[in-house]
């Protein structure tokens, strides 16, 4: 453990953010020392994305002053952030698709007027990427590169350029164990050469297991900020959801596996040797076959990027399949259609739902419209009336059901993506990656609610993620994709951690 | 070193003086003292009469209602294109194609027995079916770009572009061809249509007829309930705004697209039929050479400066028209200080361009506020 | 907000229609502008009072106006040298002449579409003499004279007229003739281009006229005489223009050119191929086009409508004319009216250049018989000749005044018996008197003539006259004009 607190890095003071109808950050005042890990720790929508875009100098703010290293700036852009040695790696890689890892470094290095040999630099990045236990080609197009080793790239470059401050936005969250740890691992290298790190999660395991403070923002103000002795799962549970907090995990989802299992099985949903293509021509689903059942929450396990994402546009009908035959509710749906599947009573959670749910310029009320107004003519006042029902049931902050989507926070986007999908799964739902932008406590009661949808209402549930820790914990059955293929099905009881693990990375 | 740096954020509370209604008209006042400066500087004409003028402009209804009907129209055809990412500048060849299908219809088809006999009622249910016909020849028109945008995506604006070149072309075809007149003394251009075809003119309101009146309400009608109320126009805004989100909801967008760009077209050649039943009479030929009067593309404008809202529509081709007829109106006080092979069109365009470009400024500040930061 | 911004809209609209209700509701209780003035007792059926009943066969006693407000309307840009731009110099000469009565304005480009809202504007600010100049004005001219009673409408080139809608013009083929004399001379090959705006009556009239002089001349000096005549259909089109001129030179084999089209874009283009060793010769049209093409322009046709718009505005302000008069009006204007000239340059002392000097030595060098009395004189004594007899025709003016003496035109003698016997009426010599032999262009009922609608060849007898209502109405070419279509 290095010597922690040793000089003030960064001060910001007062710090006040508004978006339309929500104040982000209400007055946030924090100092980082140079050689920390600080995570920074919150529900949806507390602030900590907008305090990270603020120190970043994506956004500027209202009110409030930062200091770096006992200096006032003031940030007009990003490029104006680098120059003062803050890197910020956000939650979808910023690198150019079409050019090589090295010729990404290049650009913004060269920028700087730091290296501009491209030998050299493909030796440190070789170099840099191999003290992670990694391995990545320097000259292999970005476009070809995994979720996880764009991150890596991402933080390479960042050190490589010298990065004082760097924030990571909850990059880590979906990563498997083993990478994770790698990657804390090269966090923890950065920090003993005297680098601060910004940690933003909602988890709170993943911050008690890197960070050596926490800071914990609530709606919009500093909750408090622990050192690393005080740390308390508990303790921090209430600071971020206050009178809320919810009793752990386990037990409350234990209430559900008691009633379950033993119902008759009877199938929903087949895909029969599916092949499908991914955006740009390559095939991404290769021969998969699944079964879902009525009743059964089916948990698709799997390293991003094994064709998750085009079995769930198959699923929904969004995506063409090239071969096989797709049988939902006794009729065969294959490439007829997303309105053949909508209709049939299935619902859909995307990852991204700003991309595949929502219009971010169209008001709450409208979004709701469009999935469920099946008249001429559209009946506002039934729609408003039922969107501030969901306001209120999911917790979504928003002035009025009319204010535009884009100016929820991900997470209320997410929750109004939940509240409409659900009500729409009236025989199945698929969810992908659904809780990527949720906080612990939501993502808690999105769980249950799954399974009780198919306990309760006998509906089939196919929980696509990336997130193995969730989808042991949900499913009734766990299928494991690889290269656009099942390569493993268990049931709930024989599951086994280590099995899947292996399936997934075969 | 000094460095000058902005901050642009976008503004969380909105102000009641940057609404959209005080936007638009403190735009076109801002831009009518920037034109002023303009013109003041090269030609020297005092303020009072340039105003003057602008004021005898806007209170001369007889001037205004005509060019504003067709705008208005016409705009609303295009704005409902733009609602649904469909930018419809070939509403000039729709128009054009709903003029050929009404003078088609009145002149060379059977239809044209009608008008000459005596029998008002039936004459007048024929009239609207040419209206309409002329509304489904200009929907035809824009459903080619749109069907090319749907299946086989191909982006729109220039194959629409296009498509007015086109339509002029046909038009001048058959003008000078098989739809010449007989009694045009040699020139090239159609005969009129029968009296009893033409649209009736409103004692005192001379440049309205009854049809259009009708028309330009149950456009406006129809355009705000299709966009404020109903399935297919939230469709539209969707297909517009994000239509993976449309597809995944279970709507095909390749559909949405042919019916917005069925609607866009309709309308404007709906307003080529009135045109033509109300007011032209005949087509001319080199139609394309500004006999138009290019209404199909200064309702460009009208669309840009309601910006996607359909309730603006009508205030923007009143500007629209406004400073287009004092375009022309300051003819009369520029009368021999104009540089040679500077026209009123040209002034016109003087005022409508600086207007929108002071509108397009005042609409970022209404959104964003930018500080000027100096950095030392 | 968006409630309020509803409300804002409307708030604004209701404004709006508010001023214009407003407007409407206050501007119909006031009387239109007119420049009659009727004195108290007096009735005049045309006045605000519409629906009158009371119609009086008392005559009007009409007070002729203190100031006139003139306007114009054209159809083309004054930039150019051709139509719009000699009708506005013609504005220009009355407004400065007459400033102490006079106040005017114009609409330049105004297409046919926007013309009835030009025409509200212009009587909306005091406006009450219109002049209309193009073609197309025709029926909109006349539909706005029916609801403005009280403005006088004058339009330029057209047949229709009402009691306050009066026509007028001044046409150019006494001077076709003559350039023609000249082309004839001039042309090496024989073949003679003419590009036309459009093949109306005036148009092909001024074809014949230029073809018949090149035969004239061209004939006795053993040159076999085409006219080629290639259509734009636009008035103004510089590009279409030049594009027709290449293809008459390069494909035709045209050297002489002759046009109907509004800008100077010919005459430069043949200078410009004279520049690249390339001579062919040119006749300015309309305007001043000499300093355009000093190497290849050798005459043309100037005209002068200031000597029109005078007479009417002089008519007007002494009460001759007024909007109840005007059923007759139509001016018809020729040579020897002065309002058209021959030549393509005025000097600065305002004489006209009639032929280019360039030209002249080798026009002087070229001998041929006058066929009246059979002596022979130079091209350029010939072309002199023709125009002093087309010149002095002193009764011919006020014939062309008015429709109702047109018919008298082309009476060449009276007799009034005594001494004198054989009176001159109209000129010695004109172009279009028989023999000739011609083509119709339009037949049937598209044709305007009775020669086309009866048959679709003419033949004019020997020492026949062609009259007012053939020239106007003229459908079709002299034999040796080939019409190559629309280009």
């Amino acid at each position: 453990m290095s010597f922690l607190g040793n000089q003030t890095v960064l001060r910001i003071s007062n710090i006040v953010k508004k978006f339309p109808g929500v104040v982000a950050l209400d007055g946030v005042s924090l100092e980082l020392y140079s050689g920390e890990i600080r995570s920074l720790l919150g529900e949806n929508g507390s602030g900590k994305s907008t305090l990270a875009k603020v120190i970043a100098g994506i956004y500027s703010p209202d009110s409030g002053s930062i200091e770096i290293e006992g200096r006032s700036v003031r940030f007009t852009s990003p490029a104006d952030a680098i120059r003062y040695g803050i890197f910020y790696i956000p939650q979808n890689p910023s690198l150019i698709e079409n050019l090589t890892v090295t010729e990404n470094i290049l650009l913004v290095s060269k920028s700087l007027g730091l290296l501009t040999k491209v030998d050299k630099v493909r030796e440190i990045v070789n170099e840099e990427v191999s003290k992670l236990g990694y391995q990545i080609d320097p000259d292999t197009e970005v476009s070809r590169l995994s979720y996880t080793q764009k991150q890596i790239v991402e933080l390479v470059k960042a050190s490589l350029l010298g990065a004082k401050i760097l924030i990571v936005d909850e990059v880590t969250t979906y990563l498997p164990k083993v990478v994770r740890e790698s990657f804390y691992r090269y966090m923890r290298h950065m920090k003993d050469e005297g680098r601060t790190i910004i940690l933003i999660t909602h988890k709170i395991s993943e911050a008690v297991e890197v960070a050596d403070r926490i800071t914990i923002l609530r709606s919009g103000v500093v909750a408090k900020t622990l050192e690393r002795e005080e740390f308390d799962v508990d303790l921090i549970r209430k600071l971020m959801f206050g009178e809320r907090a919810l009793p752990t995990r386990k037990e409350h989802l234990e209430n559900y596996t008691l009633a379950s299992n033993r119902r008759e099985k009877v199938e929903l949903a087949r895909l029969d040797n599916i092949w499908a293509n991914d955006d740009s021509g390559n095939i991404a689903l290769r021969g998969l076959s699944l079964k879902i059942n009525r009743g059964e929450v089916l948990g698709v396990a799997g390293i991003s990027g094994n064709g998750q994402k085009e079995l769930a546009e198959v699923l929904v009908g969004l995506r063409s399949i090239k071969r096989g035959h797709y049988y939902l509710d006794g009729a065969e749906v294959t490439n007829r259609g997303v309105k053949a599947i909508r209709t049939a009573g299935v619902g859909f959670i995307p990852e991204a739902p700003l991309y595949y749910s929502f219009s971010g310029d169209l008001s709450l009320v409208e979004n709701v419209a469009i999935a469920s107004s099946n008249n001429f003519l559209i009946r506002w006042g039934s729609l408003a009336t039922k969107v501030r029902e969901f306001m209120n049931i999911y917790g979504i902050s928003v002035s009025s059901p009319k204010a535009l989507v884009k100016v929820l926070s991900g997470g209320n986007v997410m929750r109004l993506a939940i509240a409409r999908e659900l009500e729409l799964s009236k025989k199945m739902l698929i969810a992908y990656n659904a809780t990527r932008s949720l906080d612990e406590m939501f993502s808690e009661t999105f769980l249950n609610t799954i399974r009780m949808l198919a306990r309760r209402d006998n509906i089939a549930v196919v929980y696509i993620s990336e997130s193995l820790d969730e989808i042991l914990a949900v499913s009734d059955k766990v299928a494991v994709i690889s290269s656009g293929k099942i390569v493993g099905l268990f049931e709930r009881e024989s599951v086994d951690r280590e099995t899947v693990e292996k399936l997934m990375v075969m | 070193m000094v460095r000058v740096g902005f901050v642009v954020t976008r503004r969380t509370k909105q102000n009641i003086l940057m609404s959209t209604p005080v936007v638009i008209s403190g735009s076109l006042v801002l831009g009518l003292l920037i034109s002023y400066v303009i013109i003041w500087i090269t030609m020297g004409i005092d303020i009072i009469s340039f105003f003057g003028t602008f004021y005898q402009t806007i209170t001369s209804y007889t001037g205004l209602l005509e060019p504003f009907v067709f705008l208005a129209m016409i705009g609303t055809a295009i704005t409902i294109g733009f609602y649904g990412s469909f930018w419809n500048v070939g509403a000039e060849g729709q128009y054009v194609m709903g003029m050929l299908g009404a003078i088609f219809l009145t002149m060379f088809s059977p239809l044209n027995s009608i008008f000459t006999q005596d029998n008002v009622l039936l004459a007048t249910l024929t009239k609207v079916v040419v209206v309409i016909f002329g509304g489904v020849l200009g929907a035809f028109w824009s459903l080619i770009p749109g069907a090319l945008k749907a299946y086989a995506k191909v982006t729109e604006v220039p194959v629409l572009l296009l498509m007015n070149y086109i339509a002029y072309s046909i038009s001048d075809y058959l003008t000078a061809g098989p739809w010449k007149g007989k009694y045009t003394y040699g020139y090239i251009r159609t005969d009129q249509i029968p009296e009893s075809a033409r649209l009736t003119t409103i004692p005192g309101l001379e440049m309205l007829r009854y049809e259009v009146l009708a028309a330009i309400v149950l456009i406006t009608v129809f355009a705000y309930v299709l966009l404020e109320h109903t399935t297919l126009g939230l469709k539209i805004k969707f297909l517009g705004t994000n239509p993976v989100a449309l597809k995944s909801s279970g709507y095909d967008d390749k559909v949405v697209t042919l019916l917005t760009a069925t609607l866009s077209g309709f309308i404007a050649g709906l307003a080529g039929s009135l045109r033509l039943l109300g007011y032209d009479f005949r087509l001319p030929y080199n139609i394309g050479d500004g006999k138009t009067g290019f209404y199909g593309y200064t309702a460009i404008l009208v669309a840009w400066l309601s910006f996607r809202n359909i309730r603006y529509v009508l205030i923007s081709a009143l500007i629209v028209a406004s400073l287009n007829s004092f375009g022309y109106r300051m003819q009369m006080l520029l009368k021999g200080l104009l540089p040679p092979g500077l026209s009123a069109y040209a002034i016109s365009l003087v005022l409508i361009g600086v207007t929108l470009v002071v509108y397009t400024i005042v609409r970022v500040l209404k959104e964003y506020s930018i500080k000027l930061v100096i950095k030392t | 907000m968006p409630k309020q911004e509803t409300l804002y809209a409307v708030l604004i609209i209701l404004v709006i229609v508010a001023g214009v209700v407003g407007y409407f509701v206050g501007s119909s209780s006031v009387p239109p502008p007119t420049t009659v003035t009727v004195p108290a007792g007096a009735t005049l059926t045309q006045t605000v009072t519409r629906v009158s009943t009371v119609t009086t066969t008392v005559a009007p006693y009409i007070i002729p106006p203190e100031k006139i407000k003139a306007a114009w309307i054209y159809v083309g840009p004054i930039g150019d040298l051709g139509w719009s731009y000699m009708h506005d110099l013609g504005r220009r000469v009355v407004e400065k002449l007459f400033s102490s009565w006079l106040e005017t304005t114009y609409y330049e480009s105004v297409s046919e579409a926007e013309l009835l809202s030009r025409i509200d504007e212009l009587v909306r600010a005091g406006y009450s003499v219109i002049f209309t100049t193009s073609f197309e004005f025709m029926e909109k001219t006349y539909e706005a004279s029916k609801k403005y009673p009280n403005v006088m409408f004058f339009h330029c080139s057209g047949y229709m007229r009402r009691e306050n809608l009066g026509t007028y013009f001044a046409d150019l083929y006494q001077v076709y003739y003559l350039n023609g004399l000249m082309a004839g001379a001039l042309t090496k090959t024989g073949k003679i281009g003419y590009v036309a705006a459009f093949t109306i009556p005036e148009v092909i009239r001024h074809i014949n006229a230029f073809a018949i002089g090149a035969k004239e001349v061209g004939e006795q000096l053993g040159k076999n005489i085409e006219v080629y005549v290639v259509e734009l259909g636009a008035w103004v089109a510089p590009d279409k223009a030049v594009d027709a001129v290449r293809y008459l030179v390069d494909v035709v084999g045209v050297d002489v050119v002759a046009f109907t089209e509004d800008t100077s874009a010919i005459v430069e283009y043949a200078q410009d191929l004279y520049r690249k060793g390339k001579q062919i010769y040119v006749f300015g049209h309309y305007g001043p086009m000499y300093e355009y093409g000093p190497d290849v322009v050798v005459s043309g046709q100037l005209v002068r409508w200031e000597v029109i718009y005078a007479d009417i505005l002089i008519k007007i302000k002494s009460g001759v004319l007024n909007p109840t008069n005007l059923n007759n009006v139509d001016y018809w204007y020729l040579l020897n009216s002065g309002a058209v000239e021959l030549g393509a340059h005025v000097f600065e002392n305002g004489s006209v250049m009639m032929v280019n000097p360039k030209f002249v030595a080798e026009l002087k060098g070229i001998y041929v018989r006058d066929k009246l009395t059979g002596e022979m004189l130079s091209v350029y004594d010939l072309v002199l000749r023709r125009y002093e007899q087309m010149k002095y025709a002193a009764l011919l003016l006020p014939l062309q005044f008015s429709a109702l003496t047109h018919g008298l035109e082309n009476v060449t003698y009276i007799d009034i018996g005594g001494k004198e016997k054989k009176y001159l009426v109209s000129a010695i010599f004109d172009p279009f008197t028989g023999p000739l032999d011609g083509w119709c262009l339009y037949t049937g009922e598209k044709a305007f003539t009775e020669y086309c609608k009866k048959a679709t060849t003419v033949s004019i007898a020997a020492g026949k006259r062609l009259g007012h209502h053939d020239l106007w109405n003229m459908d079709w070419f002299v034999s040796w004009v080939k019409y190559l279509g629309t280009r």
